[in-house]
C-alpha cells in the first residue's frame, strides 16, 4: 500500500517532471487528470514571475521568458507559500543560463527588478532589523547602465542604450505606495554600503573623509534623511546630523 | 474577536490586489471582505490597505498555504506570520483548504485533494489542532475541487468533513462551485454531495465560476468568470440549508472591473431570493 508520504513525494516529482509521470497505481483511471495540477503549477508560478520581472519579459519576449521560467521553476521550485517571495534566485539562474548568454546585462536587470519587488513587499516594522536603513532599502550595483536598460525595456525611455555607459550604482526603496530607484555616485554608493555593513556612523565617516577627501558626508546624510530611509537619527561627533 | 454584524448587506467579496484602490475609493456596501492572507503578510501598500479596509469592514482571512494535508507537517514560520497578521487585523473568520499545497517540500500553488482515508483524516486533524492552537480559534476548512480520484478511499467527502469537524472543532467552508466541479468531474450528483455536508458545522459559503473543457466532460475551477446557473442553484440550496451563514463571491483570474464583481455578488443573492424568497 502506498503511504501518504509516498503519494506526495511522487506527486511532487510529477509536477516537476517535463514528461508525464505514471500515477495510475494511486489515481486509477483519473491519473491522466493529474495533468491539470501539473499544468497549473507551471503556468501560475510562471505568471507570478512575469509580474515580478516585466522588464526581463520585455527584453527576451514573453514566449522565450516562458521557456526560461519553465526551466527555472523546475530547477528551483518555490518552497514558500508566499509566491510574492519567489524569484530571488532568478537573476543568478539567468546569469548561468546558456540561452541568455548573448544578453550579459539580463541578470542585472533581473536583480534590479527583484530589488524593486522586494522593496514593495518589505516589512513596515524595523523590529529585529538592525540596519541603519529602512527594511525596504536595497543597494545594487552593475557594470552595465542597468537603470537605463530597465527604463527602455519598460517603454519609459528611448533606446538604444550604450552598454559601455556603465557602471551604475542604485538605491531602491519604498516611498509611499511606490518604489523609488535612485542613481548614486560610486562614492555615495560605497558610503551607503559601508553604513549597511559597519553600522557605526563615526567610523564610516572617518574612513570616508580619509579615502574620499572631496566627499560631502553631511550632504549625503541630509539626502538620506530627506528620503526617509533611515531607521535612526545618524549622529556624528555627538550631534544628530 | 469581531463578528459579522452587517449581514443585511448581502454576500461578501474576495478582494484581490488590482481591486484594492478602487474598493478603498468606492467603499461599496458589502457585508464583509475576504482576502488571501498570503498576499498581505509583507508590509507596504498591501498591509496598509488591509488595515484601512478593516476600519469599515469585517475581514475574513482566507489562507492558501497552510497545507493542512501535507505529510511534512505545518510550516511553523508561515503559521506564525498568519498569526501576526490575524492579531493585527482581528478577522471574523480564518480559513484554508482541505488539501495539499506543499508536496514534499515544494509549494505547488494549488489545492491538491488528499485521499479520504483514516490516515489522512488523522493527519489533517493533527494539523488543524496545531493551527487552531497557534491561532487561538477555530478555523474553517474548505472542500477543494477534484479532478482526480484516489484508489482505495475509505469515506466520501461529506463523511470526512463531518468527522474532521467533530474531532477538531473546526468549521467547514462549503464551496458550492467546488462541489459542482468535483461532482461533474467524478460522475456524481452535486446536490447529493451537498446534502452530505454537516449543516451544523458550516461557517461560510463560497461561490465562483469555472471553465468547461473536453466538450463538458471536464470542469476546471478557474475563478475567472461568473458562476453558472447550476452553481447558483446549488448555492440557493446551500443557503436555505445553512441558515445565517455568510457567503461570498470569488473572482481570482482575468479580473473584471470591481463593479462587475460586486454585480456578481448581488446576482447570486438575487438568485437565492428568487428561488426561496427574502429571508
Amino acid at each position: 500500500m502506498v503511504t501518504l508520504s509516498e503519494i506526495q513525494t511522487r506527486m511532487r516529482d510529477a509536477i516537476l517532471a517535463r514528461e508525464e509521470e505514471p500515477l495510475d497505481d494511486i489515481l486509477g483511471p483519473t491519473a491522466k487528470r493529474f495533468e491539470i495540477h501539473r499544468r497549473h503549477f507551471i503556468s501560475s508560478v510562471s505568471a507570478a514571475l512575469e509580474k515580478t520581472f516585466p522588464a526581463v519579459v520585455s527584453l527576451i519576449d514573453r514566449r522565450f521568458f516562458g521557456y526560461v521560467a519553465d526551466s527555472f521553476i523546475r530547477s528551483k521550485p518555490p518552497l514558500s507559500p508566499c509566491l510574492s517571495e519567489y524569484g530571488a534566485e532568478l537573476p543568478g539562474f539567468l546569469a548561468g543560463f546558456p540561452a541568455c548568454a548573448n544578453r550579459p546585462y539580463l541578470a542585472d536587470v533581473a536583480r534590479l527588478e527583484w530589488a524593486i519587488h522586494a522593496a514593495y513587499h518589505a516589512a513596515d516594522s524595523s523590529i529585529g532589523h538592525e540596519s541603519i536603513f529602512d527594511p525596504s532599502v536595497h543597494h545594487f550595483s552593475s557594470r552595465f547602465p542597468v537603470h537605463q536598460i530597465w527604463n527602455v525595456a519598460l517603454g519609459r525611455a528611448e533606446g538604444p542604450v550604450d552598454l559601455s555607459a556603465g557602471p551604475s550604482h542604485l538605491m531602491i526603496h519604498r516611498r509611499g505606495n511606490d518604489v523609488s530607484v535612485e542613481i548614486l555616485s560610486e562614492t555615495e554608493f560605497r558610503f551607503h554600503r559601508a553604513l549597511v555593513e559597519c553600522g557605526d556612523i563615526a567610523l564610516v565617516a572617518h574612513a570616508a573623509s580619509e579615502l574620499y577627501p572631496g566627499f560631502d558626508i553631511g550632504a549625503t546624510i541630509g539626502r538620506l534623511r530627506k528620503r526617509n530611509v533611515l531607521t535612526q537619527p545618524l549622529a556624528l561627533g555627538g550631534d544628530a546630523i | 474577536m469581531t463578528t459579522l454584524r452587517n449581514r443585511a448587506l448581502g454576500p461578501g467579496i474576495g478582494l484581490r490586489a488590482p481591486h484594492i484602490a478602487a474598493f478603498q475609493a468606492l467603499r461599496p456596501a458589502v457585508s464583509f471582505v475576504e482576502v488571501h492572507a498570503e498576499h498581505h503578510l509583507g508590509g507596504g501598500f498591501m498591509r496598509r490597505a488591509l488595515r484601512d479596509i478593516r476600519r469599515d469592514y469585517p475581514i475574513s482571512l482566507h489562507c492558501v498555504g497552510l497545507s493542512i494535508g501535507s505529510t511534512e507537517g505545518v510550516d511553523e514560520n508561515h503559521l506564525l506570520r498568519v498569526r501576526t497578521l490575524a492579531d493585527e487585523i482581528d478577522p471574523f473568520l480564518i480559513s484554508d483548504h482541505l488539501s495539499v499545497s506543499k508536496l514534499a517540500g515544494v509549494y505547488a500553488n494549488d489545492f491538491i485533494p488528499i485521499p479520504y482515508s483514516r490516515d489522512a483524516l488523522w493527519l489533517a486533524a493533527r494539523h488543524i489542532d496545531r493551527i487552531q492552537e497557534c491561532l487561538g480559534r477555530a478555523i474553517l476548512v474548505e472542500n477543494p475541487s477534484h479532478y482526480i480520484a484516489y484508489a482505495g478511499v475509505e469515506m466520501d467527502e461529506g463523511e470526512f468533513l463531518t468527522t474532521l469537524a467533530a474531532r477538531t472543532g473546526c468549521r467547514i467552508l462549503c464551496d458550492v462551485n467546488n462541489i459542482y466541479v468535483s461532482a461533474r468531474n467524478l460522475g456524481r450528483d452535486a446536490h447529493a454531495e451537498l446534502a452530505q455536508f454537516p449543516a451544523g458545522a458550516i461557517g461560510e459559503i463560497h461561490v465562483a465560476g469555472h471553465a468547461t473543457e473536453e466538450d463538458g466532460r471536464l470542469l476546471i475551477d478557474t475563478h475567472d468568470r461568473p458562476a453558472c446557473n447550476d452553481v447558483l442553484a446549488l448555492y440557493a440550496t446551500a443557503k436555505k440549508r445553512f441558515v445565517d451563514v455568510p457567503s461570498l463571491f470569488e473572482w481570482d483570474n482575468a479580473l473584471p472591473g470591481l463593479e462587475v464583481l460586486l454585480g456578481e455578488a448581488r446576482r447570486m443573492e438575487e438568485y437565492h431570493e428568487d428561488v426561496h424568497g427574502h429571508a
